[in-house]
């Protein structure tokens, strides 16, 4: 039975990583984004307040929206303005009133402590595959081609410090991985993840055809 | 809204990425002979599997839209094109996608805890040098 085996199909991982990304949307009610998930931990205490701001404003919206409004049209009455400005600064606020009337609440982001609960999913979920397939054991090296390429000093562990480095940068400067812009942006056919997964696919496919030619 | 502080929003948190760690590491995007083999087309398994995942999710998703749910909305930014080059150098180097080193570590791929220390000095040192000296902030992953 080929699900009891390693390197699933083509066919049956695409329906499988298809449920993962839809799963993730209707279980958690946003697009699933791993380096997101990361962001969020890191700055867990920042995270943590803006969450609890969002849960409370989504509670009270309305009676939020009408106090901001409140406070920012007695502003604009007290401030020493021209005329014409003060009119066309109220006359924003009256547009402003209207579109809140209509806007529903938005989904706020999951805690950190949800994140890392997510996270440490992930490392149950490895744990699992290499139960399921009977292939756990404690690996020292990344396998085969990582020490083709790089040999088993401390190279590859240098290399992998490097990887990870540039990764980490280079999600968090694109604004997402393969999980949020690959999978879930993509599919919902977002400029920015559609570039950014040319970027970074384009860039992967480069880096190891080189390093085919040159080692 | 229900506040996200109970139990079972954390639970589904953790089946969710249980499920995601375990597809992937069984499909092999968490090997790195696999993952190379995909990025130099001597097999185009995971590449397949990938862009049918893509489709299938992108025809769910069109009718999830359909219904008025999904708003999302990525822009195009100044970080997009020279972040998705270093995260790609990062992916192709170390297997560094931000998902595969937990999941390898879970496998027993001890090498990943280097990748992880990577990850995460690198998250930081990016928000430290676009705050400090580029003056732009992109944001995190799809959605937030």
């Amino acid at each position: 039975m080929f699900i009891l085996e390693a390197n699933w199909p083509w066919w049956f991982g695409a329906f499988a990583l298809a449920t993962t990304c839809v799963g993730y949307y209707v279980l958690i009610g946003r697009p699933c984004g791993t380096s997101g998930s990361w962001w969020r931990i890191l700055n867990w205490k920042a995270e943590a307040d803006a969450v609890r701001t969002e849960q409370r404003y989504a509670a009270n919206k309305e009676a939020a929206d009408r106090e901001l409004l409140e406070r920012t049209r007695a502003m604009i009455e007290s401030e020493d303005l021209p005329e014409e400005v003060r009119a066309q600064l109220l006359a924003e606020a009256d547009k402003d009133e209207a579109a809140a009337a209509t806007e529903a609440p938005a989904n706020p982001r999951p805690l950190p402590s949800a994140e890392l609960c997510f996270l440490i999913g992930l490392g149950l979920g490895g744990l699992a595959s290499a139960v399921f397939l009977g292939r756990f054991e404690f690996q020292f090296t990344l396998g085969e081609t990582h020490t083709a390429l790089w040999g088993d000093g401390v190279l590859p562990w240098a290399i992998l410090f490097v990887g990870g480095l540039s990764a980490g940068f280079g999600v968090r400067m694109a604004g997402g991985c393969t999980m949020g812009h690959g999978l879930s942006g993509c599919s919902s056919l977002q400029p920015g993840s559609l570039l950014a997964t040319a970027c970074f696919f384009g860039t992967a496919v480069g880096v190891s055809l080189l390093l085919g030619v040159l080692l | 809204m229900k506040p996200q502080t109970q139990l079972s929003f954390h639970i589904r948190m953790v089946a969710i990425g249980t499920w995601l760690g375990f597809v992937l590491a069984c499909l092999g995007f968490t090997h790195y002979d696999e993952l190379h083999k995909m990025f130099v087309f001597s097999d185009l398994r995971l590449l397949l599997a990938f862009g049918g995942g893509m489709s299938i999710t992108m025809a769910v998703f069109a009718i999830i839209r359909m219904k008025g749910l999904l708003k999302v909305h990525i822009p195009i930014h100044k970080g997009t094109i020279p972040g998705g080059v270093l995260f790609g150098a990062g992916w192709a180097l170390a297997a560094a996608c931000p998902a595969v080193p937990i999941i390898q570590l879970g496998e027993g791929q001890l090498p990943a805890i280097v990748t992880i220390v990577g990850l995460v000095l690198g998250m930081y040192l990016a928000a430290f040098v676009q705050r400090r000296f580029l003056g732009w902030d992109s944001g995190s992953c799809a959605g937030s």
